[in-house]
């Protein structure tokens, strides 16, 4: 019945799809879990993408701009158990790699020098700001489980599930774990 | 050995006095994580993760704490997980790792302890400090970022390649690891041994050749034995694929340290030479490719009609094949020499001359390191047998007071106390040092009163005595000749000098297998009707050229394409050392295997059946 099941938002930042992708792998299980899990809104799953109170809420992908931390921060509001999936969203992952420079070098790098002499940095208020580093989801908003990996296998995604179905936070252990 | 008991985990253990608290916990089958330690290498207590609990609950890593009697010793309590699991994400988290693009993912001591450790989140914020990326050499690269100071290649590089080149530059987030005076490592001092790369915990050193082909954990692996030169190096071949990904040393002893060289370690890896694999036949100004069997039929017509034939070997070859192709070659009443061995007979036939005992000859190089005085004559060693030179340059950074001799440069010129340069041969100088010695001269002030002895001859008092001083005392001193040795005389006065002080020697010759000492062989035709040259799949060899082109009709055998082959009237395939299969026998006498790492790659299957069938009788 649709009350027993567990409610699931996700979402993916900046992120590759990759989890998300890597979830796919699970194949059949993907059956099983709809008998016990309702998306309410996901990532590359389903058409929704606006949150409503959920039991779990998945992210992936890197924060790097004002976008992804409102995406954040409303998971967080709207879920009890906040999970993160990849590289990206636990630590930071690939994107990280611009926290090296400034934003502002970054920008003047990518459009101006790199650019045409009609390039210009983009700047409209539809455009999210990029924040000053990249950082995993911790930094912003409290993560309750983490299955780091780039992407972590399907195998571990359904453990995490399996694990929050059983009503356990998953905790990945040295046989589990990757980066 | 004085021994002490202590308690680990409240289970009785018994230790050596002296030795730390980790080594006798491993030898008790009590695991610690470890990472800046290593078995070759001094203890550093860099990384701190060995840390232990003991007695009044004092923290202290085990690899430095010194067992005491009635320890009371906890390896794993709370506090000291907590320790260690802050203190890996403080090692991680002061570099930049990328783990998702670095091609040690999976196969890296730093995430196997912390994947140990549970570690899934950073309580600690990072640092991104700037760090080099060192990729100006051919295939060595050092990445700082994947760095964690561990220090291993450092001490690597010193304590058992002995060669000093790689060292720590810059301070806090700015500590890199640096060749010299931090210059590119392509300009620096580097052997290109790769030493460096085999004790790198993570992916900070790695061979641009071998990367992303696979790690080490994923590859099948063949241990075997390098046949570069006579050191005889035992080797771990990594495979995928049918193609070799890597290359490690496995020779774990304190001495050796798991060492190789670049000719071991790096060129099978990087070389690209073509392979002969088929037979190849030209007359006529016409060249044809054909099997073996038709291969083999021409060399049968061709030894069997000729009268004077020349047969030369190589060195790089194992000692049934050497025996097989010598059999084969005196049925037909050839003469039979090998690379190299010619001055193993020069220097027999100088032992008897001059009364030597076998005695005087080591039958174990890394004596090197224990002498107290080193006689180098002809540094080419550091090219020819650079694991030996290795010991050398160890020897002299340890105490051993290093002499060298050379026509040329030093090449030990950052380790040796004292180069002595002459002009070509050594001859003058070391008859000159015997002469001293036997006239009982103590001094240069004598020596210039000795009119006689110097009369017009271009060598410098001073390094006669310098000679003459450092062997005569009651030490332990060996006197090393290199394989370039040129002539008789050199290396009978060396010889000589050896058993006038009591010193040892060793002797290189240019041989890698050195079973060739078992055999007869001489010197060759000048003339020769045929010449068979059994090259193996060795790189082009001054005394192989010489006799090709002495040549009526040749015939080389080989694995790879040279000069060598292109000259030739008949090409034959051999195989390359990582499909050979048997035994060598190494510089101190000692026998080793080689196993077969891949099936040939070439028509040619079995060097042994190939000899037994050209063989005239049935084997």
């Amino acid at each position: 019945m649709a009350d027993d099941k567990t409610r699931v938002a996700t979402a993916c930042m900046c992120g590759c799809s990759g989890c998300h992708m890597s979830f796919l792998d699970v194949d059949e299980y993907i059956k099983d879990l709809a008998d016990e899990v309702e998306f309410q809104s996901s990532h590359v799953i389903m058409d929704i993408k606006e949150f409503e109170k959920v039991d779990v809420g998945i992210l992936e992908g890197t924060i790097t701009n004002d976008e992804n931390v409102e995406v954040a921060e409303d998971l967080r509001e709207n879920c009890d158990i906040l999970v993160a999936w990849g590289d990206c969203a636990c630590f930071g992952g690939i994107m990280t790699m611009r926290n090296f420079e400034d934003v502002e070098d970054i920008l003047e790098e990518c459009y101006k020098e790199k650019g045409d002499d009609k390039s210009v940095v983009p700047d409209d208020e539809s455009i999210p700001t990029l924040t000053d580093k990249a950082k995993g989801v911790d930094e912003v908003v409290e993560v309750d489980a983490y299955i780091p990996g780039c992407p972590p296998s399907a195998d571990l995604i359904k453990y995490g599930l399996e694990e929050l179905l059983e009503g356990r936070i998953p905790k990945l252990d040295k046989d589990k774990l990757t980066y | 050995m004085s021994e002490v008991e202590l308690k680990v985990n409240d289970k009785t253990i018994s230790a050596e006095k002296g030795e730390t608290v980790l080594s006798a916990c491993e030898r008790n089958g009590i695991e610690i994580p470890t990472l800046c330690e290593h078995d070759a290498l001094e203890n550093v207590m860099a990384c701190r993760l060995c840390v232990v609990e003991f007695n009044d609950g004092q923290i202290e890593p085990s690899c430095g704490l010194k067992v005491g009697e009635d320890m009371e010793i906890k390896t794993h309590t709370e506090k000291l997980e907590k320790y260690r699991r802050m203190n890996l994400e403080l090692i991680y988290l002061n570099e930049n790792h990328f783990c998702m693009f670095c091609e040690s993912d999976g196969d890296c001591e730093l995430q196997d302890l912390m994947w140990e450790h549970e570690i899934d989140s950073f309580d600690f914020p990072r640092a991104f400090p700037d760090q080099a990326v060192e990729a100006s050499h051919d295939f060595l690269v050092i990445d700082n970022n994947r760095c964690i100071k561990c220090g291993r290649c450092v001490r690597a590089c010193e304590e058992v390649v002995g060669n000093e080149t790689l060292g720590f530059g810059g301070r806090g987030l700015d500590n890199e690891i640096v060749a010299d005076t931090d210059v590119p490592l392509a300009e620096s001092s580097c052997i290109e041994c790769g030493m460096c790369q085999q004790v790198c915990p993570t992916g900070a050193i790695f061979n641009k050749q071998s990367m992303f082909k696979g790690t080490t954990r994923e590859c099948d692996s063949t241990a075997t034995t390098c046949m570069s030169c006579s050191i005889g190096c035992g080797t771990e071949v990594y495979k995928r694929s049918g193609n070799i990904v890597e290359i490690m040393g496995t020779d774990l002893e304190e001495e050796k340290g798991g060492q190789l060289c670049k000719m071991g370690r790096f060129d099978p890896v990087i070389d690209e030479t073509e392979r002969i694999d088929k037979v190849i036949v030209r007359e006529d100004g016409e060249e044809k490719e054909t099997d073996i069997d038709e291969g083999i039929e021409k060399a049968k017509e061709k030894l069997e009609n000729s009268d004077r034939i020349n047969a030369l070997a190589s060195g790089k070859a194992t000692s049934e094949v050497l025996d097989l192709f010598e059999k084969v070659m005196r049925e037909h009443d050839a003469l039979f020499e090998i690379v190299g061995a010619e001055r193993y007979r020069i220097e027999n036939e100088v032992m008897r001359r001059v009364n030597m005992i076998k005695g005087h000859l080591i039958d174990d190089v890394t004596e090197v390191m224990k002498a107290d005085h080193l006689l180098v004559y002809d540094t080419s060693i550091v090219e020819t047998h650079p694991v030996l030179a290795s010991y050398i340059r160890r020897a002299a950074i340890n105490g051993t007071k290093l002499i060298t001799v050379d026509t040329g440069e030093d090449k030990f010129w950052r380790h040796s106390d004292i180069s002595i340069s002459i002009e070509s041969p050594n001859t003058q100088l070391t008859r000159l040092v015997n002469e001293v010695i036997k006239e009982g001269v103590a001094s240069i002030q004598d020596l210039s009163r000795v009119s006689s002895i110097l009369g017009g001859v271009k060598v410098h008092p001073e390094d006669i005595m310098t000679i003459v001083k450092h062997l005569e005392e009651d030490t332990y001193d060996i006197i090393v000749l290199g394989s370039k040795m040129p002539d008789r005389w050199s290396i009978r006065h060396i010889f000589e000098l050896a058993k006038l002080e009591g010193s040892y020697l060793i002797s290189l010759n240019k041989a890698q297998n050195q079973y060739f000492k078992q055999l007869d062989t001489e010197e060759l035709y000048n003339k020769p009707d045929v010449t068979y040259i059994y090259a193996s799949d060795e790189k082009d060899n001054d005394q192989m050229m010489e006799e090709a082109k002495k040549a009526d009709y040749l015939i080389v055998q080989a694995a790879k394409r040279s000069e060598l082959t292109d000259m030739a009237d008949l090409v034959i395939p051999s195989l390359t050392m990582f499909e050979k299969e048997g035994t060598i026998e190494d510089i101190n006498g000692e026998k080793k295997t080689l196993k077969r790492v891949f099936e040939p790659k070439s028509e040619l299957k079995s060097e042994q059946n190939f000899f037994e069938e050209l063989s005239k009788k049935e084997v």
